[in-house]
């Protein structure tokens, strides 16, 4: 697995400059929406290794090397929740550092944030198994919906008037959605590896 | 533990319109098989068969002894070195990248074997391989197939796009290759004249159809290339004719059995090529 988190970190760093930029610029901006929306980001980043993959046909090389249909579909999983992890860390500094040091104003609180990198492990969980089953070219309608679940994640997330910042009461509701997250992936990576399976045996 | 290398018994597939049908091979270790057949005639499905990639729909398959896409088959393929028809790296990875990802994979990696083959090919290490030629690609994908020091190739025209020096330079290190006891190649090709170079078996696929699997040198003794009149090629037995052709001048070629035909008949040497084309004429003539 190790391999091939390595050719997706590559891939898309050497494609993916602009994106990552983007992802930059939206965690800097004093606004909860966008903010949010950085977070939210990147749960895309699997569906474009999953692109270039297709693109280079690269399943037929990978079919014929010591990998198993499990690599290749946890390896996936694995890299959305890096890349999940890696924004939302990013994130929370360049929000401390816009907020605090440049005073730029107020964006995204850390709870805010949280929730909306819980929010891209469930949408990742939600549309990765389509993705596997029909690939990137057809599978173009689980990239609407996760499209529909980012925006609408970040407009939700942003406006949750509750979250106030360092309140208790978030508590519960973080736990739950870390808990939802993490129960739905698990179902979810299941469900994918048959995808790929079943599509490779086509 | 077999002798076999490959194995396929009663080996049926159907992908939409193409049918592969019962087809039966092996390949003892040691020696090199070469698959030819015309375009679709389940070439590449044989060897997606033999690497997992496709599952037969009956018939069995096995590869050192294991049987492709169950459990154990992972282990068997750090020994397998695979080049299909094309090579399919990320497009935006170099040969470096290649390397440093290869090195992750496989457990018997050889960097120093692998940047042997680099200089050997002349294959720029920092291009992107989406800038590569077809030569390179499938210099690059030979590089990667042999550096983890597999017992088994699988060759899928891996010799198509690459000019005849450097494919003869490639022959050369399959042949090389081969010659350790335990190793087998099975190679697929349109160009018979490497395979009548390299090999030691010869399978002939027509429609998914396998024809027929022979030692190589076997097959040269049985067919003879008839040169003559057309008078004196209409006295040779119907049975004894595989194919002929009008050589222009009234002459006639003929490729012949030579038990069929009277034994004091001159008779040249075929190539392979000479023996599959006729086959495959005589199959569109049925």
């Amino acid at each position: 697995m190790k391999a091939l988190l390595y050719k997706d970190a590559m891939v898309l760093w050497k494609q993916m400059k602009l994106m990552l930029l983007l992802i930059l610029i939206f965690a800097v901006i004093p606004s909860e929406f966008q903010n949010t929306f950085a977070v939210l980001y990147a749960a895309l980043l699997p569906y474009s290794a999953l692109a270039y993959d297709e693109r280079s046909r690269w399943d037929r090389m990978a079919a014929a090397m010591p990998y198993s249909a499990r690599d290749i579909v946890t390896e996936k999983y694995v890299f959305g929740w890096i890349a999940a992890l890696g924004t939302l860390a990013l994130t929370l500094v360049l929000r401390l550092v816009s907020q605090y040091l440049l005073h730029l104003g107020e964006g995204a609180s850390a709870e805010m944030l949280l929730m909306a990198f819980f929010g891209s492990l469930i949408a990742m969980a939600v549309t990765l198994p389509m993705m596997f089953r029909f690939g990137v070219e057809k599978g173009r309608l689980a990239m609407l919906l996760l499209i529909g679940l980012i925006c609408g994640g970040a407009a939700g997330v942003a406006g949750m008037e509750t979250f106030a910042v360092g309140s208790v009461q978030n508590l519960p509701v973080l736990l739950l959605a870390a808990a939802l997250a993490i129960a739905v992936n698990a179902v979810s990576l299941p469900i994918a590896v048959r995808c790929y399976a079943a599509r490779e045996k086509r | 533990m077999s002798d076999n290398a490959l194995e396929l018994r009663h080996v049926s597939r159907c992908l939409g319109d193409f049918e592969l049908r019962d087809v039966n091979l092996t390949l003892p270790k040691g020696c090199i098989l070469g698959l030819v057949g015309e375009n679709g005639a389940g070439k590449s499905t044989t060897i997606r068969l033999l690497t997992g990639e496709l599952r037969p729909d009956s018939g069995t398959v096995s590869v050192l002894d294991a049987e492709p896409g169950s459990p154990d088959f992972r282990s068997v393929k750090e020994r397998l070195g695979v080049v299909l028809d094309d090579a399919w790296f990320p497009e935006i990875l170099n040969a470096r990248q290649v390397g440093t990802m290869m090195a992750m994979t496989y457990e018997s990696w050889d960097a120093e074997l692998y940047e042997s083959y680099l200089a050997r090919f002349a294959l720029p290490r920092e291009k992107n391989f989406k800038d590569y030629s077809r030569g390179m690609r499938m210099k690059l994908a030979i590089a990667v197939a042999l550096a983890h020091r597999p017992e088994v190739l699988l060759l899928d025209e891996a010799t198509a796009g690459l000019d005849p020096i450097v494919r003869d330079e490639v022959l050369e290190i399959f042949r090389e290759f081969s010659e350790a006891e335990d190793h087998a190649i099975l190679i697929s090709s349109h160009i018979l004249s490497d395979l009548e170079k390299l090999c030691d078996y010869i399978a002939f696929l027509h429609q998914g159809k396998l024809l027929f699997c022979q030692e190589k040198d076997r097959l040269l003794e049985t067919y003879g290339l008839f040169v003559g009149t057309r008078q004196q090629a209409e006295e040779l037995a119907e049975d004894a004719v595989l194919a002929r052709e009008d050589s222009g001048f009234g002459g006639v070629r003929a490729i012949v059995r030579r038990d069929a035909v009277p034994a004091c008949l001159p008779l040249e040497k075929p190539t392979v090529e000479d023996i599959i084309l006729a086959m495959v004429r005589k199959e569109q003539k049925r």
